[in-house]
């Protein structure tokens, strides 16, 4: 047992007497009048301000806490932050005088939370110096800079196509299993894989906490877990967290951003985000719109994801990015949250589900993804190769439905074809898999100098693999260079293309 | 369809009779309005509304408890800290509270008995 210093305890309760001694003053109170479905509302508290935190002193769970969003002329509307059992009306309510923070620093990191900053993962208390409110102001115009560092995902096909920057934000919108969240996971560990320092913090928002759990124990495995925050909520949590899981993971973010640091935001899902809201809005009589959504649930998105951002050099350059997860029902990107979502967002990557089932994952769309924002963050290595490659792959899988029909094709299509399917078995790429820069800066070299023309489509794969296996072994100081990120000099792009060729004449068919 | 009358301002009304001496005449139509409007659910929370109503004009209906009966210096002291033009005090003394006093009234609360200090640092973690 720790030695007890008489000295400590007594100053310890002086301390607290003084301090119920200064507490004692007129406080504004209120009374619940009625509650249900996690909603109390509240007679009284004229001076209550939107979205400040309130107790509510109830007789069998104590002090239980809520916040209020609904504040009209005779009642105030107050979401419960837990259950509401124990809670009942009658109840006397008073104000905490804060609105809702969250505990944040790097005592969060390794750690899985609730969004109150509660550990889940059954370690101990997290004692952070420091809490962060949960809903904030996005920094503002001055206060910014452009997107112009790149957050390598290590998947080819968004790398070399669809690059992402720090401080941007890029929505992964697709039907359910079509492997988004595969995609997050994949940014995930390639961030610890290539030692960048990017701080990630997923939240779940009403996840299977199986998946959670499964994701969480794969994390630790991959050694990213050090480096990342998890903020849970599962389907049987009430609405209040699930809506407010991801302001406080971007809280918990905020805080690396601020501090010149890294960070990048996983929201997974936004659509069940936007189901919770619909929830708390129509208990709370809020009027229904659109898919019974309440009009600001627009405002709901654009003001958590414009937290995100990349910080002028004032301000210490940190950056906070975020990549959105939107679940659509039969491929329909034109719903009401999508299309709410991908008009906030710098871009989206569209996963196509007839690409996951005919085998090339990631099912990335190549026409329908864009990144409006990355371009200038895109590493110079991976730009000079991967130039006309979105392109090329478009129109590939336009003309491919031609093939279908084995017309007569001219030379020219016939080729395009043939470099297209190449092109796809090389961007397919198995999960938990992230690959380097010059991994793809030379992978995507080979097919585009037309050194892989000769191998089959079905050796592919097999033929980069051995190539990259032959420079790492063979030529790893000019690979080491060319991971850096800088454009690829005549010497090593002859390097690579004579290694290409002489790799590929043991995989022609 | 008539638009609702909140809380607010049927309490601000009531009170406004009040003032002109007609207690009775305004509880009777307030009565009738409730029945009349099927808010009779609300008569309980109109007269929560009616007393903040009182005290935002400085007449507070207030309720002592403390461990042992008050005195004059005690009720001129409430009167002050609620900065109140006239105070309708009911007093209640209960030993639990060991001592101090506990003063409720409409939308504000001062607890500044001995058993809430001993309450409060029992649920402090030291």
């Amino acid at each position: 047992m720790a030695d007890i210093s008489v000295t400590e305890l007594s100053k310890g309760l002086r301390d607290q007497i003084a301090k119920l001694e200064s507490n004692t003053s007129l406080e504004s109170v209120g009374v619940v009048t009625r509650v249900g479905d996690g909603v109390a509302w509240v007679h009284g508290l004229g001076n209550a301000g939107f979205s400040e935190v309130l107790e509510i002193e109830t007789k069998a769970r104590g002090i239980v806490e809520a916040f209020a969003l609904n504040l009209m002329e005779d009642e105030i509307g107050a979401v419960l932050l837990g259950s509401d059992q124990g809670v009942s009306a009658g109840d006397t309510v008073k104000l905490k005088g804060e609105i809702l923070s969250v505990p944040i620093g790097p005592e969060l990191l390794g750690r899985v939370v609730n969004p109150l900053g509660i550990p889940l993962d059954g370690g101990p208390a997290i004692n952070a110096k420091l809490r962060g409110p949960v809903e904030r102001d996005a920094i503002g115009v001055m206060g910014r800079k452009h997107v112009h560092e790149p957050l390598m995902t290590g998947i080819m096909a968004i790398d070399a196509m669809f690059p992402i920057g720090r401080g941007q934000r890029e929505l992964i919108i697709g039907d359910r299993q079509t492997g988004k969240t595969a995609i997050a996971l994949d940014t995930m560990i390639n961030q610890a894989r290539q030692k960048t320092g990017v701080v990630n913090v997923y939240v779940a928002i009403g996840q299977k906490l199986s998946k959670v759990a499964r994701l969480v124990e794969l994390l630790r495995k991959e050694g990213v877990m050090d480096q990342t925050i998890v903020v849970a909520t599962g389907p049987s949590d009430p609405a209040s967290l699930l809506y407010l899981a991801p302001y406080a993971g971007t809280a918990m973010g905020e805080y690396f951003r601020d501090n010149g640091q890294h960070a990048l935001m996983i929201y997974d899902d936004l659509t069940k985000h936007a189901v919770a809201y619909r929830q708390m809005s129509l208990l709370l009589r809020r009027p229904p719109g659109r898919e019974a959504f309440p009009g600001d649930v627009f405002y709901l998105h654009s003001r958590l994801l414009e937290r995100s951002s990349k910080l002028s050099d004032e301000l210490g350059a940190g950056s906070l990015t975020a990549l959105p997860i939107i679940e659509t029902q039969a491929g329909d990107i034109s719903a009401y949250i999508p299309t709410n979502v991908i008009s906030i967002t710098d871009g989206q990557i569209f996963m196509e589900t007839d690409l996951f089932y005919q085998g090339i994952r990631p099912a990335i769309s190549a026409g329908l993804s864009v990144s409006r924002v990355g371009g200038d963050a895109q590493t110079k290595a991976v730009k000079s190769v991967s130039g006309n490659l979105k392109l090329s792959l478009s129109q590939f899988r336009e003309l491919a439905s031609f093939a279908q029909f084995g017309s007569d094709l001219d030379e020219a299509t016939k080729k395009q074809i043939d470099r297209g399917q190449r092109l796809t078995e090389l961007l397919k790429q198995p999960q938990y898999q992230p690959i380097g820069i010059w991994e793809q800066v030379v992978s995507v070299f080979a097919v585009n100098e037309g050194a892989f023309d000769g191998v089959t489509t079905a050796k592919v794969k097999d033929a980069q693999a051995a190539l990259l296996t032959r420079l790492k072994t063979d030529h790893k100081k000019e690979m080491d260079e060319l991971n850096k990120g800088d454009k690829m000099t005549e010497k090593t792009a002859e390097l690579v293309k004579k290694t290409a060729e002489k790799v590929a004449k043991g995989f022609e068919g | 369809m008539a638009e609702r009358i909140s809380r607010r301002k049927l309490a601000g009304f009531v009170v406004d009779r009040i003032g002109e001496g007609n207690l009775n005449h305004a509880i009777e139509e307030l009565a009738a309005y409730l029945i009349d409007t099927k808010r009779t659910r609300e008569a309980g929370l109109v007269a929560r509304s009616i007393e903040d109503e009182l005290a935002a004009r400085g007449t507070f209906i207030v309720h002592a408890s403390s461990a042992r009966p008050i005195n004059e210096d005690v009720r001129d002291a409430i009167q002050r800290l609620l900065n109140a033009s006239k105070v309708h005090l009911t007093e209640e003394v209960d030993p639990t509270l060991i001592g101090g006093i506990r003063i409720e009234a409409p939308g504000k609360r001062l607890d500044a008995t001995v058993k809430r200090k001993i309450l409060a640092l029992n649920q402090v973690k030291m």
